[in-house]
């Protein structure tokens, strides 16, 4: 038996369902075939009408269209309606993301376009951030983190040790809950030998501790020590698409589930800046329908969003959309979670 | 158990579905029908189940948008299809990283407890799988990405090139780094000279 074997065999199984479980997905399908076939008979009777009037228009290419801007504008409207705004419910003083702190304006439009603009954001933003209190958890402590998802009632709990070196718990409707096996960030590192920017990474484990002391508050040394501990990844190249989708999920992940001292969030920020692949986004709204500044990127033709409260530049949530071309309901944001509360507590599973 | 079911010779083949869906969309149901239930087992084992529906929606979703440029050369679409899941994957990375953690933290409890022996060989690959999933979590995405699909879902390494739109070099090279890597977080953990006696006993 060589190792290729031993991947097939020891990986977790998962059943072959039967066609009838995956209905709500054929329905998606469903309703984007006849999305397109009513497009088509709108797009020939159009064509039939201009062509009495217009012979010598040109004849339709048979391209794919492009996705129905009426069906995407009503989808997000009906998911902004049904946001009835839960209230945030804050625990954490000074990483608030709904309320505003008390010194601060709302985030200027910073001029210029593009990266520049994006930049510019970036570093008001680490400005405004750096300097606010600090209030992290005891070593003892949990933080706790409650989101909630697009479209749909999710709830999900999670539960991190501020050092990691205990059970963790990640909990989400309907479910008991998992337990998340204990890693410090110091059993998470790669090791030294490893030379940089290679693999293998024979960590241990991955990093699951709520809180990283250790993390550089300086922008410099912020990168290596995310590679380091396994949350952000070199890639295969070092393309700018890849590298801001990576940095940017490692953000995310990090401002969701993780709290970040003033300082790190801003050396994030300025980290950000420095990555040529995000745009800002005024008047971006997160999964339960709160308006933020978005920081966008575009990988694979889909674009993500981190919101942020356009005040106190406190993460708010994430969202994601499909790539140009899908079509019918399913073009409407598929994902994205709204954090609305960050706590500490002293036990993972008990609420704050 | 090995993934290697596929459709008896059917009717139409999926370059055929796909070709008479431009003109009559509605025949790219089929696709769905013969194949949702595959895309949507990798989705479970990559991102989870509860997110893999909605990828699974996603996958199909996209490809019938994009199905003009299927390259009808290939009768079998269900290579197209796993490179569509596979880069929606990508934008799941939570999720992925998510799933790694709870398949680690939930093996030890998937078997009931029996007769001693068995239980202490069945704890020794729970062992294993754990250093497994762990070395799989940590391999580079493009390298995860090639030794999942073949090893998973028993793709060949052309039918993984189409995938993933990579050349056919690449894909070897790609497997081979993911395996070398995989033996070496074994070795490291002591398990190299075990891996038969363990998988025998269990």
């Amino acid at each position: 038996m060589n190792d290729l074997d031993l991947v097939t065999d020891l990986t977790p199984e998962a059943p072959l369902p039967e066609l009838g479980d995956l209905a709500a997905a054929r329905r998606r399908l469903a309703a984007a075939i006849a999305a397109e076939r009513t497009d088509a008979r709108t797009r020939d009777e159009s064509a039939e009408k201009a062509h009495l009037t217009a012979p010598d228009s040109p004849p339709s290419s048979g391209r794919a269209r492009p996705a129905k801007r009426l069906a995407l504008t009503a989808a997000v409207a009906a998911v902004a309606a049904a946001a009835a705004v839960a209230a945030a419910l804050i625990l954490v003083p000074g990483h608030s993301p709904s309320a505003p702190p008390a010194p601060g304006r709302p985030a200027a439009r910073p001029s210029g376009t593009g990266n520049v603009a994006a930049a510019r954001f970036f570093l008001q933003a680490a400005r405004v951030t750096r300097h606010l209190p600090a209030h992290p958890p005891g070593p003892d402590q949990f933080v706790y983190t409650q989101t909630e998802g697009a479209g749909r009632a999710d709830v999900g709990r999670l539960w991190l040790s501020a050092e990691g070196n205990k059970d963790g718990l990640d909990q989400n409707p309907g479910q008991r809950g998992f337990k998340l096996p204990p890693c410090t960030v110091a059993q998470a590192q790669v090791p030294r030998k490893t030379p940089p920017g290679t693999y293998p990474r024979t960590m241990k484990c991955a990093e699951a501790a709520g809180y990283l002391p250790s993390m550089p508050v300086n922008p410099d040394k912020l990168l290596a020590y995310l590679y380091k501990i396994g949350i952000a990844q070199p890639g295969d190249s070092n393309g700018t698409a890849w590298a801001a989708n990576d940095f940017g999920k490692a953000v995310d992940f990090l401002m969701s589930t993780t709290y970040l001292l003033p300082a790190q969030q801003a050396a994030l920020f300025e980290l950000m800046a420095r990555f040529p692949g995000f745009t800002i986004v005024h008047g971006a709204r997160d999964a339960i329908g709160r308006v933020g500044v978005g920081i966008k990127w575009t990988f694979n033709g889909s674009p993500t969003e981190i919101i942020l409260n356009p005040v106190s530049y406190a993460y708010l949530g994430d969202r994601t959309w499909p790539a140009p071309g899908f079509h019918g309901p399913g073009a409407d944001a598929y994902d994205g979670a709204a954090l609305v509360k960050m706590a500490f507590v002293d036990r993972a599973g008990e609420l704050p | 158990m090995r993934v290697a079911e596929r459709d008896a010779p059917a009717a139409a083949d999926d370059a055929e579905v796909i070709e008479r869906s431009w003109h009559e969309p509605e025949r790219f149901a089929v696709l769905f029908d013969r194949h949702a239930p595959f895309i949507h087992r990798y989705a479970a084992r990559r991102i989870g189940a509860e997110a893999a529906e909605d990828l699974v929606a996603e996958t199909f979703l996209a490809a019938f948008g994009k199905r003009r440029h299927y390259d009808t050369s290939y009768p079998d679409a269900r290579p197209w299809l796993y490179g569509i899941a596979t880069n929606l994957v990508g934008q799941h990375r939570r999720d992925e990283f998510r799933q790694y953690r709870i398949q680690r933290a939930a093996l030890p409890d998937l078997d009931p407890p029996g007769h001693a022996e068995r239980v202490a060989a069945s704890v020794t690959a729970h062992g294993m799988r754990r250093l497994l999933t762990a070395a799989l979590a940590d391999l580079p995405d493009g390298e995860r990405d090639v030794l999942i699909l073949i090893a998973w879902e028993q793709l060949s390494y052309d039918e993984t090139a189409r995938a993933l739109g990579i050349p056919l070099g690449t894909v070897r090279s790609r497997l081979n780094r993911a395996r070398g890597r995989l033996r070496t977080a074994l070795a490291a953990a002591g398990h190299s000279e075990t891996i038969t006696e363990i998988l025998h006993d269990e």
